[in-house]
């Protein structure tokens, strides 16, 4: 039973007050004697004393009844009928943020083990024509699976799958998975355990829930240190990098331990950190060049472990081999030296094979087919097979006629560059071919054309480099530069925290990609050409990505997972938020939740009939006595 | 007989004495208080038959009217039946002289014989409020039994008086003698209403000063009054009064029928008092009740007067009347 005003329950102090009103003056039953005169003799000490007792009287039962069921009319109760094995229907949402790897106070086990277990007394619980969804919550929520009675065994699988790897909790993105699971079923509650650590709080308040949700916290307080930062900084030339970490102590008593900085597993440096109750120091480092994988270790023993190490990649550019088969190649070879990582070879048009490259830059020359790997095409010349040319260079369009990027993200290549005065040229009409997008165009004139043809990223740029003076302006070798970017695949990120989805662009020549987590286990994950990657990392430490085109290795690289984060590493207990107002229309509809005030009222109002009755009927005896 | 018009029932056909008869003779036969004046008549004809036979009991000791009346005096006077002699003296009546004795004694003798006389009869009425309290009311009783000692008396020639009286004697009727008196009577105890509060001894105290020659005092009364019956019955000595003290009694005068708390009101004063009645203060209460009857029949006993408490469900005839003829009321 839920009361949706107990504010109402205060009328029950009216009791005491009716109590007192009977003590004080009992009502007696007036009887007409023929005279006083021998009722005066009557002893009056004994009167005096019955005085001061309680009256029991139907009179004031009848009072107190008609005011208690009037209190609890006023509360507003409700009953819920599933009690009574009827179809109880619950989502239990169970929050596997990294915190819940944290040791539960006064239970034999992490936060996430008591949240399991709970779980199951909760799926153990549901009636014969109810069901149970299971939900994790972490940085994305998740239906682990939903089923009834007959399926709790898989539930309960389910449940022994979670693992607590995760940085925030999509508690919104939960309960709107968990509404939706519930909607329509009565009796119909949300639980979300949870060890609080909820940075979406905020953005629960004043958000109406169509179903009842109730918080259910796990866990305890336990003392925390972990490192929350770990950043590298290259800098240019031979210059050493810039290495930044930010430990932080989320315990009661300040702490003194040890931070060790390791660079490809060897011991850089140790040192001594002093941390305040609640306080944090934040150390910097430089480290010589040709590093690739930094880590940095706290000293363990303390709530949770996994962050206090944390790992940051810092050999995150790929390396381009880039061939440009050019006659006249000395404007281009110029902009694309230019480009960091890059290790251009040039070769004559004549002498072009197809030999393997990341990038192949075309000028003034095609060959019959598109070669693997990023293609960028200057000047095509007409009556090539791959592309439709014009053979006539059109006039140059009046320089008055503005400049048009394209849809997006094509156009992102040309946001903060200049290319207001610059003369194209002449220009060869080029068709588009199928799902090539203008990327530029001046009037009707398509300038940078875009697009994906198997496993080839393709650029087109239709104009003449020797005709205009493009190659003059600085916009050049920064148009190179972005579009040798915007071709190649992007750098791995340095580092991820747990639960993070992470979206990788592999080459585009890649047809899998296999992945080797920080314990050994090997994932191999098949491409789709022209879709990126996402993966979320459970588990904290160093991957390996190695990126393969049958038994070719195209590339192969490391990034870091780290657990520690500001709000997964505090594990004090926080304030669950207040469970979020229910909707005015699905009170009653949601669920098998009934009002009882009515019948209340209706039985104190025949219980106030029924006094009247009898202080009626009284009255009528005596006037006839 | 010659009432028999009085008792018709309202149902009759007879039209003897006309519309006017019929409701002026009937009225009496009705109660006299509001809840039982449309109850059943005070009296009926077969029992005012049989209530002939009887005759209230006086005392010799009575002053009397030996011109009429059936009550024996303690005076003798000259007779034909003859109890006693005493010598002739100047004056008699030569009829009563005993001539046999006279020729065998030689002396004049007169014969002597008892002589009867009436009484002054006075049935006094409480008509305060508390007699229309009970079940059924004393006030009803008491109305029976007035009507039906007058009806003795005038029965058998004696002078009645009836004084109705709450806190002050009221308007009363008679000195009357005979039976031509009786429908004024029973009318007069018919439309008896209810007073206030009782004064008894005062009212004892001024009938007796009205009437020195004293006579048979019957009061009806349930004795609740706040001064004391024994200052009145002071007035009321014996031998010239003979009275009788009816003492009117109801069953939850007795056993009340009521507990708890409650708050009783005194039908004359209307004044209250609370109180909650359990076992042990009923039982106090009945036992002063006990102690009030004795010490009215106490003071009866003192004062010459003869107590008789009576029950006012008990039935005039079947258990009154004999109760009445054992206390030596009626003979």
């Amino acid at each position: 039973m839920t009361l949706l005003a107990p504010l109402g329950l205060l009328a029950l102090l009216t009791l005491p007050v009716i109590l007192i009103l009977h003590m004080l003056r009992e009502r007696r039953r007036r009887v007409v004697v023929p005279s006083l005169l021998l009722w005066q003799l009557m002893p009056r000490r004994q009167e005096a004393q019955r005085r001061r007792r309680l009256p029991l009287t139907l009179l004031l039962f009848l009072h107190l009844l008609a005011a208690a069921l009037l209190a609890l009319a006023l509360a507003r109760p409700q009953w819920s009928f599933g009690f009574f094995g009827g179809e109880r229907h619950l989502a239990i949402i169970i929050d596997t943020s990294t915190s819940m790897a944290a040791p539960a106070g006064g239970f034999a086990g992490s936060r996430l083990d008591a949240a399991r277990a709970r779980a199951r007394e909760l799926i153990a619980g549901v009636g014969p024509r109810g069901s149970a969804t299971v939900i994790s919550a972490s940085s994305s929520a998740h239906v682990l699976d939903a089923a009834g009675t007959d399926g709790a065994d898989r539930l309960i699988a389910a449940l022994d799958g979670l693992v607590a790897a995760g940085t925030g909790t999509d508690l919104r993105g939960a309960l709107t998975l968990a509404e939706a699971a519930l909607q329509g079923r009565p009796s119909a509650r949300i639980l979300v355990l949870t060890d609080g650590a909820l940075p979406t709080a905020e953005d629960l308040v004043g958000r109406p829930a169509p179903v009842a949700v109730e918080w259910l916290p796990v866990g305890g307080p336990a003392d925390n240190r972990a490192i929350v930062a770990l950043a590298a900084r290259p800098r240019p030339g031979n210059a050493p990098v810039q290495v930044y970490a930010r430990a932080v102590n989320y315990g009661a008593a300040p702490l003194r331990t040890v931070l060790r900085l390791y660079g490809d597993d060897e011991l850089l440096d140790t040192r001594p950190v002093d941390l305040q109750p609640n306080g944090e120091a934040e150390l910097t480092w430089a480290v010589p060049r040709g590093i690739s994988m930094l880590r940095a270790e706290l000293d363990g023993a303390d709530g949770l472990p996994a962050d206090d190490s944390a790992a940051v990649s810092l050999a995150q550019t790929r390396p381009i081999r880039a061939l440009l088969v050019s006659a006249q190649p000395a404007a281009l070879e110029r902009a694309l030296r230019a480009v960091p990582g890059l290790e251009l070879r040039i070769e004559d048009p004549v002498a072009y094979a197809g030999a393997a490259a990341d990038l192949t830059i075309f000028d003034g020359y095609l060959p019959d087919r598109w070669p693997a790997g990023a293609v960028l095409v200057v000047r095509p010349p007409a009556g090539a097979g791959l592309l439709t040319v014009s053979p006539q260079a059109r006039e140059p369009t009046p320089e008055a006629a503005a400049l048009r990027p394209g849809p997006s993200p094509a156009a992102e290549l040309f946001e903060g560059v200049s290319l207001s005065s610059v003369q194209f040229g002449p220009v060869r009409d080029v068709t588009p071919p199928d799902g090539f997008v203008i990327a530029l165009s001046r009037g009707e004139q398509p300038l940078v054309l875009r697009g994906r043809a198997g496993a080839s990223e393709i650029a087109i740029w239709t104009f003449d480099l020797g005709q205009g003076n493009l190659t003059t302006r600085l916009a050049f070798p920064l148009l190179v530069a972005r579009t040798v970017r915007d071709l190649t695949p992007p750098p791995l990120p340095a580092a991820a925290l747990v639960g993070e989805t992470v979206s990788l662009e592999p080459d585009s020549r890649a047809t899998e990609v296999e992945l080797a987590a920080p314990d050994g286990r090997v994932e191999v994950v098949a491409l789709t050409p022209g879709q990126p990657l996402s993966l979320a990392f459970d588990r904290p430490g160093v991957y390996t990505l190695a990126e393969r085109a049958g038994n070719q290795t195209l590339y192969t690289g490391q990034f870091a997972v780290n657990a520690g984060a500001p709000v997964e590493s505090n594990l004090a207990p926080r304030d669950l938020p207040a469970p979020p107002p229910r909707t005015p229309d699905a009170q009653g509809a949601g669920d098998e939740q009934r009002a009882l005030w009515p019948w209340l009222a209706a039985f104190a109002l025949a219980v106030m009939l029924l006094e009247w009755l009898y202080v009626h009927g009284r009255r009528r005896a005596l006037a006839e006595g | 007989m010659w009432f028999r018009t009085i008792f018709r029932r309202r149902d009759d056909g007879s039209t003897a004495n006309g519309g006017r008869g019929r409701s002026g003779l009937r009225a009496p036969l009705r109660a006299a208080s509001g809840a039982a004046r449309a109850e059943a008549p005070l009296f009926d004809e077969a029992f005012l038959r049989r209530m002939e036979r009887m005759s209230l009991q006086a005392q010799r000791t009575l002053r009397g009217n030996p011109s009429s009346g059936e009550h024996p005096s303690r005076h003798q006077l000259p007779a034909t039946i003859f109890s006693d002699h005493r010598p002739y003296s100047s004056g008699d009546d030569l009829r009563y002289v005993d001539w046999n004795a006279y020729a065998r004694q030689d002396h004049v003798l007169v014969r002597l014989g008892e002589a009867e006389q009436d009484v002054n009869v006075h049935l006094l009425l409480d008509a305060s409020r508390s007699m229309t309290i009970g079940r059924p009311p004393r006030l009803r009783l008491a109305q029976q039994i007035v009507g039906a000692l007058g009806y003795l008396a005038l029965a058998h020639s004696d002078r009645l008086h009836i004084v109705p009286f709450g806190p002050a004697a009221l308007r009363p009727f008679g000195p009357a003698q005979g039976k031509g008196r009786l429908i004024e009577m029973l009318r007069f105890v018919e439309r008896l209403a209810p007073q206030g509060d009782t004064r008894l001894a005062p009212v004892l105290q001024q009938h007796a000063r009205r009437h020195p020659q004293g006579g048979l005092l019957v009061l009806c009364s349930d004795l609740l009054a706040p001064d004391s019956l024994e200052e009145g019955l002071r007035a009321l000595p014996p031998p010239r009064w003979q009275t009788l003290v009816l003492h009117l009694l109801d069953q939850r005068d007795l056993q009340p029928e009521i507990r708890g708390p409650v708050e009783l009101e005194d039908s004359e004063t209307g004044q209250r008092l609370a109180l909650t009645l359990d076992d042990a203060t009923l039982q106090s209460y009945r036992r002063s009740v006990a102690a009030w009857r004795e010490a009215l029949g106490r003071i009866c006993a003192r004062r010459g007067a003869t107590y008789a408490p009576l029950m006012s469900h008990w039935p005039l005839e079947q258990q009154v009347v004999p109760y009445l003829r054992a206390r030596r009321l009626l003979g």
